[in-house]
């Protein structure tokens, strides 16, 4: 006689994770898909679902575990080789030994659904494979089965690949989460859509379900390129699900500009953030370049993100007022992502930002043109979330980040935008032409300082080939502007 | 004549397993991969019924769940032993959850869910023989 007793102390089996290597992909799963479990992974034509699990597959049969590829009504073994073949992920030599293809519709054509789950299960106790998937799922249903047979046939597919603890991914052409057993009965839902913005095609990708993960919610964008598919998990999700918090820091650092550190008593605060408002040519991006050269000095990592001017520009600039940024370019303590911003990803520009932060140590940023990176915001409403994501993201790294933005060249204050938008920095500089006696001339201020006492007065800022210098108090006005 | 229609088996000279669970999916993936590894097989969807099945056509081995609708597994088990004509038969016992710590139940082989099938399948043929050999 045994009782229980002694099973008791046995922890429930935890189900592991399988990570799918995909980029991006594992950080919406909440880590990866849990193994031994079935998914469906829909989306039209073109979609990119197939590419996407035979990647997953690749990066499996490279480690060595055995993957095996069903097909029902769907393009031949041949001509799916032959696409994937293109694909840096693709592997000749894993295909027949690690990877195996093989055809099931002809046991769906004879005996239906109970012969092609009989084919299935004899194929998976016979290949014992760790991934399986099915392409052309959605033949199961144009085999016009009745619901009950539909839904016996999900279960016991579900359990059969729980059974031989095989993650199985079935591929579907359909869309939307509607509740037919295609979608209720399997353990995780992944759509892929792709619309057009203009002229410009997005990709995006929607966990709509995934049992027993904390997956991120919402759509993500993604590209198919040479390597696979990459994906860039929505910003705003991201920062939701870490809830990191940004550390406090007293520490000053200096813009190398005399008057204007003397101005703001040693500079903004280490791992805040400052927006800096100002006409079309009044001195922004210069002024970012001030900010990192001071930092490049003091030994620091830097980096500068733009839209409008090529790295060569920005260093011919920075030579151009003497401070030579060369050196520190060739060396590796600068670096610049340049993107027009033409069909640039938002969410793909800030993860190439925050892993350069991250690899580098970067302490300063220079985000120069905060209209362009609204502009590549493609939905309405976002810029705003995604702003407060980014910032927080580089606030939690310890970044001083410097943002230029452009206002506009007619007008007397900033748009309305921008005024909400600064609650999300703790600086903000605003530098305009004034009208002094009928001169032009460029005027500095400070609008908002946190944790530090500050110049109220507006200053005249004078740029020449050494750099930027300020002058005295306009007029002896220590009023903000009225414009605001 | 008999009121129960005859089965027509996979594999007629197999061994027979009595599979006991009240998941219509796990009888479904277990039938398909026993008869695939040269077994007969017969379901029942609860201990009650599995003493009815049992009476009629003798299992070579019991793998029945624990938590059950009617009868459940443990029952099912006390009631097997009980039974002489039964007693003999291998009796696998297998659970998601947490038993009961003080009930006394008299399986050969008790196994937490998840099985690995291929460790199911050696456990199965591993009491198949033992009993063979006496």
């Amino acid at each position: 006689m045994t009782t229980f007793s002694s099973y008791t102390a046995q922890p429930a089996v935890r189900m592991p994770l399988l990570q799918t290597g995909v980029s991006g992909f594992d950080q919406i799963l909440g880590g990866g898909f849990p193994a031994h479990s079935l998914y469906l992974i829909q989306g039209l034509a073109g979609s990119g679902k197939t590419t996407l699990a035979c990647q997953i597959a690749f990066q499996h049969a490279h480690q060595g575990k055995k993957v095996l590829i069903l097909t029902l009504i769907a393009e031949t073994h041949g001509k799916m080789l032959n696409h994937l073949s293109s694909f840096s992920f693709f592997d000749e030599k894993l295909v027949g030994e690690r990877i195996v293809f093989l055809g099931a519709y002809n046991e769906l054509l004879k005996g239906g659904l109970r012969e092609l789950l009989k084919s299935i299960a004899a194929t998976l106790a016979d290949q014992r494979p760790d991934i399986m998937i099915i392409d052309g799922f959605r033949t199961v249903r144009e085999a016009k089965p009745s619901d009950v047979a539909l839904s016996e046939f999900m279960l016991s597919l579900n359990s059969l690949v729980a059974t031989m603890e095989c993650t199985t991914f079935l591929l579907s052409p359909t869309e939307g989460n509607v509740a037919d057993s295609e979608n209720t009965l399997v353990d995780g839902l992944i759509e892929l859509s792709q619309y057009e913005q203009g002229l410009q095609l997005i990709r995006e990708i929607k966990v709509f379900k995934l049992r027993g993960s904390k997956h991120l919610l919402g759509r993500h964008v993604f590209e198919v390129g040479v390597d696979g598919v990459a994906i860039y998990p929505r910003l705003e999700a991201v920062t939701t699900v870490s809830g990191a918090t940004p550390s406090v820091s007293r520490q000053r650092l200096g813009f190398g500009i005399e008057g204007w550190d003397k101005l703001t008593n040693g500079g903004v605060a280490r791992g805040s953030t400052t927006a800096l408002l100002g006409n079309p040519g009044v001195g922004k991006t210069l002024m970012g370049l001030h900010f990192i050269y001071e930092g490049l000095r003091r030994g620091e990592n830097c980096l500068i993100a733009g839209f409008y001017e090529s790295p060569l520009r920005l260093l011919e600039k920075s030579i151009s007022v003497g401070m030579d940024m060369t050196p520190y370019y060739n060396s590796g303590a600068l670096e610049i992502i340049w993107h027009p911003p033409l069909e640039v990803l938002v969410d793909a520009m800030a993860e190439d930002m925050l892993r350069n932060v991250e690899r580098r140590g970067v302490s300063r940023l220079l985000m120069d043109g905060l209209d362009g990176l609204r502009e590549i915001v493609i939905h309405e409403g976002r810029s705003r979330s995604f702003l407060a994501a980014l910032v927080n993201e580089l606030r939690c790294r310890n970044v001083t980040s410097f943002f230029t933005q452009e206002l506009p060249y007619f007008g007397t204050g900033p748009a309305h935008s921008e005024v909400s938008a600064s609650m999300l920095f703790e600086n903000i500089i605003l530098l305009r032409y004034v009208d002094v006696r009928g001169v032009n001339r460029r005027q500095i201020g400070v609008l908002k300082l946190r944790e530090n006492s500050y110049d109220a007065a507006n200053h005249i800022l004078l740029i020449s080939d050494t750099g930027m210098t300020i002058e005295g108090a306009v007029s002896g006005s220590v009023a903000p502007p009225q414009t605001l | 004549m008999s009121d129960f229609p005859a089965i027509m088996d996979a594999n007629p000279d197999g061994k027979l397993i009595l599979v006991v669970d009240d998941e219509f999916d796990v009888l479904s993936a277990y039938t398909m991969l026993f008869e695939y590894r040269g077994y007969r097989v017969r379901t029942a969807g609860n201990g009650a019924d599995a003493l009815e099945l049992a009476a009629r056509e003798r299992p070579d081995i019991v793998v029945s769940d624990y938590m059950m609708p009617v009868m459940d597994g443990a029952q099912l088990c006390l009631l097997w032993r009980a039974d002489p004509a039964l007693a003999a038969i291998p009796f696998i016992l297998a659970s998601a959850g947490i038993p009961r710590k003080d009930q006394v139940v008299p399986y050969d082989t008790f196994f937490r869910k998840p099985i690995r099938f291929e460790v199911l399948l050696d456990e199965i043929a591993r009491l198949i023989a033992a009993k063979a050999a006496g």
